[in-house]
């Protein structure tokens, strides 16, 4: 079991582009990161900065066209029967056997919009036991029925012997997202990627959502890729968080490393920028400029036009490399190359 | 009349009820209580922050206090130019003044913008349909706000689709000044924008406020942001006001249970781990259905059978900080302790 | 500089200008985004002071289809138009001995040579076993075809007196026939170009009405809501329930036989509006209704609009681009109907001449078996409609701007 290194999902160097009408956006410019067995990743990045079009990239759902991988590797690593199997998601065809038996299956998802993420015509508990039919065949209807309101008790869904017959709009949003991860979590998957799951929700609700993650990963043991643009809220779940900006990984640390001691520019200026409920109460202060066109091409660092440390005829000219700065925290800029 | 000299908006009793209907006839078969016997005052200068989870009624209050919304029923009163204007019984030429006096901020800064005309044309209509201005001095007064929310007068002739969603919320916020308002409701107006550019329309918005002596009634769901550009506090539930407060007493020893559950469950980022938010079951009521007495008792863990029986009032508990709830003077609650006090901005 | 934009296109502006106070930022701001916005301001400048509805041309252009479907559709309207000159012939005269002849070849080699586009004379006889009639060519003279030449004369749209013809053969030579002729020895060219006037602005026309109507009904239901909305969308249900084609043939058997062309041409437009308003009602409805819980139509409110205001400069304009392809699409259904009812017999009647007038000619079963050209007209119904239907697929992509 040594090969495995603890770790469930490698990317490495991977770049996706859209090649819309308008122009191509580089959606990821090589993103490389790793997720652990059993751990949350906490993944941190604004509007453009590709933080979801890793996650398609690791189901293996990229829209495409207009989307396309470049070049790179997703390789999961997968227990099987005691060895390892390690399947390479880029290689796969994107709706072929092999793919829709991880997806579902080793991989779920738990999205935003839980209203938009059920049909409306089916109800909750067919659509939670979806999974169970199409990867365990052989399991009964009765017992797949039986598992299903067994794990919707076990998100918090109240008297799920009823409720299981419900439809989606019979739900609140509380409900639907908690719903939502019982259909995530019902073929024990080793990954749960976790898509802004509390955004729309309110912040009571939001911090019940969390605690049932990490009480779940405990009971479950699933590694947790969770992604947001929230970085209070990756600060409470994640074990270790990456910060993305404009398709590039810009700094990588455990999380109390990351929020105690941020490095990269960008990271500490976002951390000054918002306004928090137990900091100092001063001025903020914002990040300049606003993020760059998508269709923007980026010889150096992409962040160059608003960072306020940049070093002119350096950071705009090559990109930076991720640098190792102190044990296990990365950072992608030049102030911290020799 | 001394009362009043620093008081802008009375608010009393305000009420907006929606129908419930159902079925072919559309008969109404309940209402939906957005926001209930609602009272409170706006202070000249002073920022009202207005908190609460969806459905609680907030942006409701904003609507109607801009008389986007027919109250169901209850008073307001605006206090300007030395006149009482009921916003209720408004005339032909009190509705004018009273639009020039009260405007309000968006909170989706792609939706708010009509994206078939030029910012000229979106910033100047309030001058225009309230005739304040047309033609150069409309040009040469739009001009003048563009550059105050920091924008370019070159802007001017283009048309929505060629701008960043922080530069059309400033083109929201321009809007809404142009008519050199008293009291601005400004409805989540960071909520939809990235994280990087919030504080750039926080701090726009600050800035303003001070050069210009403005009000803000500023709803948000966000309780940090609130904390930020508030200098009293107000939060609301299931369609009350269940408490409403200094900033600084509110936030470090709030009276109300649920001002409590409410700043328990915001992630810190200074204590970030687990256990300093506090998580506490059971959601918001269904508004067709509230429960008897307090509408917060089915989630409150301090609920005795009073509340039940009783609906608490509104009262005021000290001078200037009201609650409603019956056992206000015996709990003592917990809230946000912050790093540093350094409240005194 | 380390910004390169890869194309001018739709995409914000890189840049948020600074807050109002802060120095520090001006002074940054000078250094890099300054010089990119003014090169992304120089590409696409084009784009920033765009218009709606530049902005629905520049995208309707990308659309291939429906810009040659467009072309294609004005140049029908310009041979219905100008039906006199396009066509040899009137819709009326007759070729005694021509009946019923197949379409006239062109030839451009007579006895192996090289000879400017020409035709022979057609020969009739009659087959002895079949006793039908042939045509065979009389290839001793040959006939040029002369263009802008005299020809019948005409009343243009029944004003000017004219005789000037696009192509003919001259007043000795035997006529030219590209599509062959009917029983009474007419020429089918003309009478199918004839005929689009008639088939081609009763769908105009029809459809004009039919906006009136849904607009007016439609605005009404969205704007008003509550019960009268209630009301007009039953009524709608129950129009649209309505089995068109029986309906149509009562009211057009309800038609007094005794009525000119003229008369009948409008009843039949009104008859074919009186069905297709709803769609468009609908449409108008349920935007106002969308539109109205818009933010901006609440924003200008706020800032004091009166509803009329709010209606024409913030509402309207924002769905007459989906108007218009509501009536682009709904333009080829009239077209449709006029060429059902005629063709039933029940819609314009001879001696006018339209599309379903032609296949009404046309519908038995000889005639497909043996003079298949007389089925020609059809082609052109079923080339309107669909150019139509190519142009409003256009015009739906590009109809909402600000969607992407």
């Amino acid at each position: 079991m040594q090969t495995t290194k603890n770790v469930l999902v490698e990317i490495e160097d991977l770049k996706v582009e859209f090649r819309l009408h308008e122009g191509t956006v580089h959606a990821l410019e090589g993103v490389s990161l790793r997720i652990p067995q059993g751990r949350t990743l906490g993944v941190i990045g604004e509007s453009g900065s590709g933080k979801s079009v890793t996650a398609q990239a690791i189901m293996g759902i990229i829209p495409s066209p207009p989307g396309k991988i470049v070049q790179g590797r997703v390789r999961l690593y997968l227990p099987e029967n005691g060895s390892e199997r390690v399947v390479d998601v880029t290689e796969l065809p994107p709706n072929g056997a092999e793919i829709r038996q991880i997806r579902g299956k080793e991989i779920s998802m738990i999205f935003q919009e839980p209203m938009t993420s059920f049909s409306p015509v089916h109800t909750i508990g067919d659509q939670i036991m979806e999974a169970i039919r199409i990867h365990y065949p052989e399991v009964s209807k009765k017992e797949a029925r039986e598992r299903t309101i067994e794990m919707m008790r076990r998100v918090g869904i109240p008297r799920p012997e009823q409720r299981v017959d419900a439809y989606p709009f019979q739900f609140s949003g509380g409900m639907r997202q908690r719903a939502m991860i019982a259909m995530a979590l019902i073929c024990h998957p080793r990954l749960v990627i976790a898509d802004e799951p509390t955004t729309a929700l309110d912040v009571t609700i939001e911090a019940q959502i969390l605690e049932l993650l990490q009480d779940l990963q405990k009971e479950f043991g699933m590694s947790i890729m969770y992604i947001s643009h929230d970085l209070t809220v990756v600060g409470g779940i994640a074990d270790e968080v990456v910060v993305m900006y404009l398709g590039l990984v810009m700094e990588q640390a455990a999380t109390d490393e990351l929020f105690d001691n941020p490095l990269h520019p960008y990271t500490q200026a976002l951390w000054r920028s918002i306004p928090t409920i137990d900091g100092e109460l001063e001025r903020l202060s914002p990040i300049r400029g606003a993020l760059p066109s998508p269709f923007a091409v980026h010889k150096g660092c992409p962040f160059y036009s608003r960072c306020e440390k940049r070093i002119p005829g350096v950071c705009e000219v090559s990109r930076p490399p991720m640098i190792e700065v102190r044990p296990n925290h990365w950072v992608r800029c030049f102030l911290y190359s020799e | 009349m001394n009362v009043y000299k620093d008081m802008l908006l009375k608010v009393e009793g305000l009420c907006k009820y929606f129908p419930l209907q159902r079925g072919f006839l559309r008969r109404t078969v309940g209402y939906i209580k957005a926001v209930d016997n609602l009272s409170l005052d706006v202070r000249r200068g002073e920022v009202l922050g207005v908190v609460g989870e969806s459905g609680c009624g907030k942006t409701t209050l904003g609507r109607c206090i801009v008389r986007v919304y027919e109250p169901t029923d209850g008073q307001m009163t605006l206090y300007v130019d030395g006149r009482e204007l009921s916003l209720t019984e408004l005339s032909g030429e009190e509705m004018r003044l009273f639009r020039r006096s009260v405007q309000m901020i968006f909170q989706d800064p792609f939706a708010s913008l009509n994206p078939r005309m030029s910012i000229l044309e979106t910033v100047g209509e309030p001058l225009l349909v309230n005739k304040i201005a047309s033609g150069r001095e409309l040009e040469e007064r739009v001009a003048k706000v563009i550059q105050q929310v920091g924008l370019r007068v070159e802007h001017l002739r283009r048309y929505p689709h060629s701008f960043s969603g922080g530069q059309r919320q400033r083109i929201g916020i321009a809007r809404a000044l142009v008519v050199e308002p008293k009291l601005v409701v400004a409805d989540e107006p960071v909520s939809a924008l990235d994280v990087s550019i919030q504080a750039q329309i926080l701090n726009l918005l600050k800035d303003l406020q001070e050069q210009q002596n403005l009000t803000y009634i500023f709803v948000s769901h966000n309780m940090a942001v609130i904390r930020y550009i508030s200098d009293r506090i107000a939060v609301m539930y299931a369609g009350k006001l269940v408490e409403l407060g200094p900033k600084h007493e509110l936030l470090t020893r709030p009276k109300h249970p649920y001002t409590e559950l409410l700043l328990a469950a915001v992630p810190r980022t200074v204590e970030r781990r687990r256990g300093q938010r506090t998580v506490t079951p059971g959601e918001p009521p269904d508004l067709a259905h509230l429960p008897s007495g307090c509408v917060f008792r089915t989630r409150c863990k301090y609920a005795k059978e009073r509340c039940a029986e009783e609906e608490p009032q509104l009262r005021e508990l000290e001078t200037g900080y009201f609650v409603s709830c019956h056992f206000a003077e015996e709990l003592t609650l917990s809230g946000v302790a912050p790093r540093v006090q350094s409240f005194a901005a | 500089m380390s910004t390169q934009i890869s194309k001018p296109a739709e995409q914000r502006l890189g840049n948020d200008s600074p807050p109002a106070n802060s120095t520090l930022v001006d002074e940054l701001e000078d250094l890099s985004i300054g010089a990119i916005e003014e090169r992304l301001e120089a590409v696409s400048e084009r784009f920033y002071y765009a218009s709606q509805w530049q902005l629905i041309l520049w995208r309707f252009q990308r659309h291939r289809l429906a810009v040659l479907s467009l072309i294609l559709l004005v140049i029908l309207y310009l041979l219905a138009a100008f039906a006199e000159f396009f066509s040899p012939y009137l819709a009326t005269s007759r070729f005694t001995g021509l009946q019923m002849a197949p379409p006239t070849r062109i030839h451009i080699f007579h006895e192996g040579k090289l000879h400017r586009p020409f035709i022979y004379a057609p020969q009739r006889s009659l087959d002895p076993e079949t006793f039908r009639y042939i045509f065979v060519e009389d290839t001793s003279t040959p006939y040029p075809i002369l263009f802008f030449t005299q020809g019948e004369e005409y009343k243009l749209w029944g004003l000017w007196s004219a005789n000037l013809r696009l192509f003919g053969t001259g007043p000795d030579a035997p006529p030219i026939m590209l599509f062959g002729s009917d029983p009474l020895g007419r020429d089918i060219f003309s009478r199918t170009i004839y005929g689009a006037r008639i088939s081609l602005t009763i769908g105009l026309l029809g459809v004009a009405i039919s906006f009136v109507i849904g607009v007016i009904i439609g605005g009404i239901s969205g704007y008003f809501g509550g019960t009268i909305d209630e009301v007009i969308q039953r009524l709608i249900d129950v129009i649209i329930s309505i089995p068109l084609i029986p309906f149509w043939m009562a009211l057009s058997a309800a038609l007094p036989r005794n009525w000119t062309t003229v008369q009948t041409f409008f009843a039949i437009t009104l008859i074919l509006a009186a069905v297709n308003w709803t769609g468009l009602a609908r449409v108008v409805r349920g935007k106002l209704l969308a539109l109205r819980e818009e933010d901006y139509a609440l924003a200008a409110q706020v800032a004091g609009a009166s509803k009329p205001r709010i209606i024409f400069r913030h509402l309207l304009p924002g769905f007459t681009s989906h108007l218009i392809v509501s009536i682009t699409l709904s333009i080829p259904v009239a077209i449709l109907g006029e060429t059902a009812l005629s063709f039933l017999g029940l819609g314009i009647q001879a001696p006018a001449v339209s599309w379903g007038v032609l296949l009404q000619d046309a519908q038995d079963l000889m005639v497909v078996a043996q003079q298949p050209w007389r089925l020609i007209p059809a082609i052109f119904v079923i080339g309107a409609v669909l150019l139509f239907n190519f142009v409003g697929d256009g015009l739906r992509d590009a109809a909402d701007p600000y969607s992407t």
